[in-house]
């Protein structure tokens, strides 16, 4: 359990990590709890998941993965300061940011916002590894085209029936329940026509197919809903108000992703360094590793002022494209020079640690494309932060 | 993050941008008119991240820099600096010494040591004032700590990181209005997705190099995360220009390579900062040397 001076650690996020830092670091005497899951990968992302949700588990019990969340909605209070702490912490000691995790901080923020009674049942689940959830937004003929989406839910009676298809969705093979941006409006209302819902994924009409990437792991999935019934109570925000629900989202989703890419990166890049210390470096790749290692630390200073903001209750808004570009060029970055100081072992290699990063290059490309793509985000910046003149529609 | 409040920051923003645009021999007095010595004391951090970037944003050059040097060395009025060997204009009357600072080390050379051997500079920057101090003036070791040391060469590399920002600022404050006011095939140049994009990713480099400047200031650290949260500043300033350079000279057309347009300016302005004190390419060498050689890949930004 967090020690009886929770309280302060609530109050004080720095107090958190250092306290934090202790529970999570091996110990000397005793066996170590976390022994399942230090440097421990798994072949699988269904695998993978389980075993990140037993982390979480192992977490929620002793209560630390509860701070940074409202007591309403099963947590101890604190703040999304604390939240970005634990991921920092979880990866100085050798563990890994639970996949689950990567999913909750962008809807568990939104559905304690919007929905708070949806909140208190749901989110305990989630901090404890018992669900997990994904996030179904994109569709076959709208990827980073929000206003384009078409999956329907008709009102009928206490219910809505929803009609569809979901694509792209991360942890979707796995997830028991989707958070989906449907259309309650008509097709033309394109942005004020949508709502956001909770299905879950026992309901009957329910049907997914996983998506495999070219690394083989099932990373995403394809959602198809015929003709679900889904209780009006698991609308999130008003009808028709998904689009506002859905901006609130983009916030953490271009916070708190880019905080745990910097986290994660980071510690690849200390893995990294470490194999190749000592042997001879490619001429110009030096100067690489130092690039990588400052695009790092630049999309860490980067989120950790929107984090602040977002802790402040201030508004992040569009300059969140900032944060969401800077993810991009360090993910990227990053799995490019682990290829080229790899080098034929990076193609041919058959050790685990070989593997890892040919499955994490393929999972960094989605860098410049998840959470609205590359040309997405700059295109935000030039319309809403620059002010330029419109792009004419073709 | 500072002492001093939002609107405070505010106005101190607009004042120091209506001194640097002034004229150059009045700022001292114009800097003591508008209380500095006041903001200085309250925050000298932000102090110089409010000054040098308005410094940048007006394309001026002036010997401010060496303030900051001076301060940290703990050196005695009437000093100046030369920046490996550049001096940023030529000594006033009344100077009495040069440092001459450089990564690892610091010397000390008298006046009267110093005036054969200063050459104007004849360089990018048509209009610089800058002066090179002849190679073979090595002068006195300075008697300093490494540590002092360190930290002075830290402050200086923050100082222009915010400087360097405060140029791109205004270079892409003219691309956007250039973009907006011409016309081609009959709309305007910003309404094209490619002009559009370019200036998106220069408004993006230069937050994300305030955001790295921001962390970089992390005075209660070991002096080694110091030096390094400066070096990462300092290259990401100099990527930052190089990005913002290239994208305002493209949009602007022929016209960004005149003289009658004022984009040289930004342009060899920064280049020039970016030079001073290492490249960005310098120091990312030097960030990859020390990763390989041991050091930890520290996160520097806290939150």
């Amino acid at each position: 359990m967090i020690p009886e001076t929770a309280a302060d650690l609530v109050a004080d996020h720095r107090a958190y990590a250092a306290a934090l830092r202790a529970h999570l670091a091996p110990p000397r005497q005793e066996a170590d709890r976390f022994a399942g899951w230090r440097g421990v990968r798994h072949r699988t992302t269904e695998e993978q998941c389980a075993a990140d949700a037993g982390l979480m588990g192992e977490l929620h019990a002793g209560g630390w993965n509860r701070v940074g969340w409202p007591a309403e909605a099963g947590g101890l209070g604190g703040d999304v300061r604390h939240r970005a702490v634990l991921y920092d912490e979880l990866i100085a000691a050798g563990l890994a940011i639970p996949l689950p995790s990567l999913v909750l901080e962008v809807l568990g923020p939104t559905l304690a916002r919007f929905a708070p009674a949806l909140a208190a049942e749901l989110l305990p689940r989630a901090l404890a590894g018992l669900e997990w959830w994904g996030q179904g937004f994109s569709e076959p003929e709208a990827g980073s085209d929000l206003a384009g989406l078409r999956c329907r839910a008709s009102r009928d009676g206490d219910a809505y029936v929803v009609s569809g298809q979901k694509l792209w969705t991360s942890l979707g093979a796995t997830a028991s329940r989707f958070i989906c941006l449907v259309r309650t409006g008509t097709v033309e209302s394109r942005h004020r026509g949508l709502s956001m819902i909770v299905i879950d994924r026992d309901s009957p009409g329910v049907s997914v197919r996983p998506v495999a990437i070219a690394s083989g792991r099932n990373e995403l999935a394809e959602i198809f809903f015929d003709d679900v019934r889904v209780s009006a109570d698991r609308l999130v925000g008003p009808e028709d108000g998904g689009w506002g629900v859905a901006m609130y989202l983009m916030q953490f989703e271009r916070s708190m992703y880019p905080w745990q890419v910097a986290a994660a990166g980071l510690g690849r890049l200390r893995d990294l360094v470490g194999t190749v210390r000592g042997s001879e470096v490619p001429d110009g790749l030096t100067t690489r590793i130092g690039e990588v290692y400052a695009d790092l630390v630049t999309l860490r200073a980067r989120s950790a002022q929107t984090i602040r903001r977002l802790a402040a209750g201030e508004p992040v808004g569009p300059e969140a494209a900032v944060d969401k570009i800077a993810t991009a060029r360090a993910e990227t970055g990053l799995h490019d020079l682990a290829r080229e100081l790899l080098g034929t072992d990076f193609v041919l290699g058959g050790s685990v640690r070989h593997e890892e990063w040919r499955e994490e290059w393929w999972y960094s490309r989605s860098a410049t494309i998840l959470g609205g793509s590359a040309e997405v985000q700059r295109t935000v910046l030039a319309d809403h932060v620059l002010r330029l003149p419109k792009e004419m529609a073709s | 993050m500072t002492a001093l409040d939002a609107q405070t920051l505010a106005s101190v923003r607009v004042s120091l941008d209506e001194v640097l645009a002034g004229t150059p021999g009045d700022l001292s007095s114009a800097l003591a008119e508008l209380g500095w010595a006041d903001v200085v004391e309250a925050d000298r951090e932000t102090a110089a991240v409010l000054l040098f970037g308005a410094q940048g944003r007006a394309l001026a050059s002036t010997r401010l820099l060496d303030d900051v040097v001076t301060h940290a060395l703990g050196s005695p009025e009437g000093t100046v600096v030369a920046y490996a060997g550049i001096l940023l204009g030529r000594p006033e009357e009344g100077t009495e010494q040069v440092v001459v600072l450089d990564e690892n080390a610091a010397a000390v050379l008298p006046i009267t040591e110093v005036s054969g051997r200063l050459q104007p500079v004849r360089g990018f920057d048509r209009a610089t004032t800058w002066h090179r101090l002849d190679t073979t003036a090595s002068g006195e070791p300075l008697d300093v700590s490494a540590e002092t040391l360190a930290l002075a060469v830290a402050a200086a590399r923050r100082a222009l990181t915010a400087e360097i920002v405060g140029v791109c600022e205004t270079a892409l404050a003219m691309a956007v209005s250039h973009t907006t006011v011409r016309h081609q095939y009959g709309r305007p140049l910003a309404s094209f997705q490619a002009v559009r994009h370019a200036l998106a990713e220069a408004h993006a480099a230069i937050e994300n190099t305030r955001a790295t400047l921001e962390a970089a200031a992390v005075a209660d650290a070991p002096v080694a995360t110091v030096a390094r949260a400066a070096r990462v500043a300092k290259h990401r300033a100099g990527t930052t220009q190089a990005l913002v350079m290239r994208h305002v000279v493209q949009v602007h057309g022929a016209m960004g390579l005149t003289l009658e347009s004022d984009v040289h300016r930004a342009v060899t302005r920064a280049a020039a900062l970016d030079v001073l004190l290492g490249s960005s390419r310098e120091l990312s060498t030097r960030l990859g040397l020390d990763l390989l050689s041991g050091a930890p890949a520290e996160p520097i930004a806290a939150i």
